[in-house]
């Protein structure tokens, strides 16, 4: 059964007075886009619905709005989870007493091409940003969730990873400057914005208030409401919205003169770790991606049964064939014909000397690979087999750990996605990976199964947990997704964010009316952070991770 | 027989609906301001209002989660069943969800439960009653044919039949345009006919808004007398019927056999391009460009639908694979090129609008919204005004009688909206045109 309530018709008439009468609605039709179970970036339970649906929808048009509705909310008792486009299950609200604030409706946007910024509300999506940073020579990061995602909402609250980050960085960093709704429903403006010196900078002299409302992993929605933010643009010789080619489903896009977009593979992981931290010193390219064989394959096909069909003909091709696994996309971008062949005899002699060789790609297909790449397009085409992804919560760490990572991939799938396995068919391993700012490696391992079936749930859930446990038997550099209650499981390392995080919550949002699924546990006794840590042994262990993947394929996550 | 799917059947594709949003956006947004794909969340807002909603709706409904309420009611009304949501679905999903199917098994349902609002309750009474959506009075029906001494189909067998649907027919504004392009093709030795007052509805209004029983009856009709006429081409001036006859009739499981089915755009241009019919570059006052919207009727929605095994397989554990992959619709086969190449003829350079062929934006004029909720209807013609504003073309032509009326309806300050038949009647016309 859901647990529903309902909202007193006083409490109501507030709402209404704050967004107007059709602004709000309690009405359990419009509610189920706030319940939907997708199976996206989670495992889904039994029921497509979640058991607690929130107690109200309200839709603001201004920063005003959101905080008088937050104040409402804290009169009454209530607590609130901001929402935006919603993709996956993040935007599920943890109690029943929760008020979802649909941000829909704010969706303004201002491209400051002198500061190379964006000052963007909640709800313009990364798509519609790209477009008009194009215009003006100048892209964006979009997380892998890809173009209909809200770049505010990745910006300030949950991590911000993406397959350009070579060239575009990641949220945590993309974040320049806030306008937030606190947890106790005043206004405040961060970085450069908070003295109306413009919204080009991030933090001033003092502490960092970034690290502090967002930090690496972000609160997930629960420190209050994130309602225009500035936004970091990267630029690109480009002057314009993409040069569609192709049509749908395999919609391409031209490859922009001066750009180069290549795809090379190389014999083992150690040559092709060898090569990265070439390519990465060598600072040649504007992205790097490696992705399996076979998600390359579902992304150059048009259909689930074209790709069924190749592969049972023995007709993918070359890129997506399991034996080239390892292998790098390449993306370079440069600004004169000269620059672009300089840049591609570096890419060759690199290659080369370290036992690769480049891959021949039609042009078809590498217009459809390009677009994917140059829009993120990737992560909702990977849907497509069965409409249910889940993923390991990845490596986060030097590239020397890269073989060990592809590794660890193969391990925790437990040969579950091979013929007969219960997840979708694939490699050895399901690993993206990409470098961040010609720093550090980024990999993660992508589960595809059928939400439909419960064997195939267990099994990636399974997948899921014992990431964790390969992870933290024989390190694999730093566990990267580090959400909440995994990093209390974790324990007392790499800083021990979880509670420098919980006594920023406390202090900010004493009564916790600021909901988050995703997000530390704000009520932790001592006690158990110390002993929670201690039990990883148990937790971690083959019958223990079995019956809690059984667990999770009944209840969801 | 072949029968639409029902609610029930959908199931499965219902609960695939991943909630990301691409349903709501054209698949390549140009810009910020025109990359909604959906005018019914631009009225909307909530969630509920998208294609992707109403799948989430409807699986609540199904499953017994929600009642179907007037809220329901209402978000489900607000949509124009456009298709829009169903082409940007499918860059990423292919086969696995394939939204418009279930739209149309959503609203069936609320009929079935006899929630079907009273707006489209009386559409439905005009259908049954006068044979138009408006309820005209039947014997108005071929005001549009005085004069032209073009015989009925029941009077003897012709080359072409021609289908003129109500819009058209009943709009005394056009009529003389439309007198002059049939005098044209009679004077081009084509064998017209016609059906006169006894043409009567397509069947696409009544299936969008949920009535398939009454749809089935329609088309039934309509197709009999269609092949009783022994007219080897039908061709017909309403975009909404050429979408219910390519794209309805077979899911009702009625086939045109033999008989070929064409947009009149396509037509013209068939005889044009064989010379067999002339046609005069316009001269106008200054070489002035025209923006070309394209209809969803006219465009992705007639794209045909031929009879499939409708089921996925399960394969390669847990891949979901069409078993009729030619079968699936991408938006590819729509009428775009025919009207776009008459303006050619005429000598417009063609503009096009940031949202175009498969992805073009609904001006809100059909599935019944203009009858449930105009204001929800005005917004959508707003945003495709503004669109074409945008393109500093003076004149936005479209070759579907019914978004012409609906976007002119709306129109204010610069700029003006134009029928193509309107223009082709000038540019057929035996006389010098008068420049535009």
């Amino acid at each position: 059964m859901s647990k529903r309530m309902t909202l007193p018709a006083d409490v109501r008439s507030e709402f209404e007075r704050i967004v107007g009468a059709r602004y709000i609605s309690d009405s359990p039709a419009m509610l189920t886009a706030y319940a939907w179970c997708t199976g996206v970036g989670k495992v889904p339970g039994d029921k497509k619905f979640t058991k607690i649906w929130p107690i109200a929808a309200v839709l603001p048009r201004t920063t005003e709005e959101v905080s008088a509705i937050v104040k409402c909310c804290l009169r009454n008792g209530l607590e609130f989870k901001a929402h935006s486009t919603g993709y996956g299950s993040m935007s599920h609200v943890p109690t029943p007493t929760t008020v979802a604030i649909d941000l829909r409706r704010m969706n303004t946007l201002e491209i400051d091409v002198k500061n190379r910024m964006a000052i963007i509300g909640p709800y313009v999506t990364a798509g519609m940003l790209q477009a008009e940073a194009l215009k003006h020579g100048m892209t964006c990061h979009i997380v892998g969730a890809g173009p209909a995602h809200s770049p505010l909402a990745s910006a300030t609250s949950l991590i911000g990873v993406g397959i350009t980050s070579q060239g575009t960085s990641a949220n945590m960093r993309n974040l320049l400057s806030w306008e937030w709704v606190t947890p106790q429903g005043e206004i405040v403006r961060g970085g450069s914005a908070g003295s109306d010196c413009g919204w080009f900078s991030g933090e001033g002299p003092g502490p960092g208030v970034r690290g502090m409302i967002r930090g690496f992993f972000g609160a997930g929605g629960a420190l209050g409401v994130f309602t225009r933010i500035g936004y970091k643009l990267y630029p690109v010789p480009m002057d314009g919205p993409q040069q569609d080619t192709g049509s749908l489903p395999q919609i391409g896009m031209a490859v922009p003169e001066n750009f180069g977009f290549y795809q090379a593979v190389w014999p083992d992981w150690e040559r092709h770790r060898d090569a990265s931290f070439e390519l990465i010193d060598s600072n040649t390219c504007f992205a790097m991606l490696r992705m399996p064989p076979d998600h390359i394959g579902w992304t150059v096909t048009g259909t689930n049964a074209e790709y069924v069909s190749q592969v049972e003909r023995g007709a993918l091709p070359e890129v997506a064939q399991p034996c080239n696994d390892k292998n790098w996309t390449l993306m370079t971008v440069s600004r004169s014909a000269a620059e672009l062949k300089w840049r591609e005899g570096v890419l060759q002699e690199i290659v080369s000397r370290t036992g690769g060789r480049f891959i021949e790609i039609s042009r078809e297909h590498t217009e459809v690979l390009f677009r994917n790449l140059m829009t993120s397009q990737y992560v909702p085409r990977v849907m497509r087999p069965s409409g249910g992804i889940t993923t390991s919560f990845g490596v986060l760490d030097s590239f020397h750990f890269l073989p060990r990572a592809m590794e660890a991939g193969e391990q925790s799938l437990r040969g579950e996605n091979r013929p007969n396995g219960k997840l979708i068919e694939g490699g050895r391993e399901e690993q993206w990976a990409w470098p961040h700012e010609g720093r550090y490696l980024w990999s993660e391992n992508i589960i595809n199964f059928n939400p439909a079936d419960k064997a195939a749930r267990v099994a990636a859930a399974r997948a899921l947990l014992g990431h964790f446990a390969v992870c933290w038997k024989e390190p694999v550099g730093i566990l990267a997704l580090g959400v909440g209650p995994i990093m209390d499981l974790q324990g007392d390392k790499i800083g021990s964010p979880q509670r420098y995080i919980r006594q920023v919550k406390k202090h900010l949002d004493p009564v916790n009316a600021s909901q988050s699924k995703d997000f530390v546990i704000v009520g932790m006794p001592e006690l158990l952070q110390t002993v929670l840590p201690k039990l990883k042994p148990v937790l971690m262990s083959s019958p223990v991770l079995g019956l809690l993947a059984r667990a999770i394929a009944s209840e969801g996550m | 027989m072949i029968t639409p799917q029902t609610l029930a059947e959908r199931r499965d594709f219902l609960e695939r609906c991943t909630r990301c949003s691409q349903c709501k956006f054209v698949p390549t947004p140009k810009s910020h301001r025109h990359a909604s794909a959906c005018p019914s969340m631009d009225y909307g807002q909530f969630h509920a209002f998208s294609g992707g909603g109403q799948l989430i709706m409807g699986y609540g409904l199904l499953n017994g989660d929600i009642d179907c309420s007037d809220e329901l009611v209402n978000a489900v009304s607000s949509c124009t069943m456009c298709g829009n949501c169903d082409l940007s679905c499918k860059v990423n999903f292919g086969e696995t969800i394939e939204p418009l199917d279930s739209l149309y098994a959503i609203r069936a349902k609320i009929v079935e439960q006899g929630h079907s609002p009273d707006a489209h309750k009386g559409l439905m009474e005009n259908l049954r009653t006068t044979g138009n959506a408006e309820g005209y009075p039947r014997v108005e029906r071929e005001l549009w044919a005085c004069g032209l001494d073009l015989p009925l189909a029941s009077e003897g067998k012709s080359d072409v039949l021609l289908h003129i649907g109500s819009e058209l027919a009943y709009d005394a504004s056009r009529r003389t345009a439309l007198r002059t392009v049939l005098q044209a093709l009679k004077a081009s030795g084509v064998a017209l006919s016609h059906m006169g007052i006894n043409e009567g509805p397509s069947g696409s209004l009544a299936f969008d808004l949920g009535y398939t029983h009454d749809a089935t009856a329609f088309a039934g009709s309509m197709l009999e007398q269609i092949k009783r006429s022994g007219a080897a081409t039908l061709v017909t001036f309403s975009a909404s019927a050429l979408a219910a006859f390519r794209a309805i009739y077979p899911r009702l499981g009625y086939s045109f056999e033999h008989v070929r089915v064409l947009h009149y755009t396509e037509y013209l241009q068939e005889l044009i391009q064989s010379k067999r019919l002339p046609i005069r570059r316009l001269k106008t006052d200054q070489d002035r460009p025209v923006a070309y919207h394209d209809s969803c009727k006219l465009g992705r929605l007639s794209e045909p639908w031929t009879p499939h095994d409708l089921q996925l397989d399960n394969r390669m554990g847990g891949i979901l694979a069409s078993r009729a992959p030619q079968a699936l619709r991408f938006g590819h086969a729509g009428c775009y090129d025919a009207p776009r190449a008459l303006l050619g003829y005429m000598g417009f350079d063609v503009v096009e609008l940031e949202r175009k062929r498969g992805a073009s934006y609904c001006c809100g004029a059909s599935g019944g919204v203009t009858a449930t909720l105009p204001e929800a209807a005005a917004l959508a013609a707003e945003n495709r005004l503004a669109e074409f504003r945008d393109t500093q073309a003076p004149t936005l032509v479209s070759a579907c009688s019914g978004c012409t009326s609906h976007l002119g309806k709306n129109i204010s300050g610069e700029g003006q909206v134009r029928d193509l038949i309107d223009l082709l009647a000038l540019a057929l016309e035996p006389v010098m045109a008068p420049s535009l």
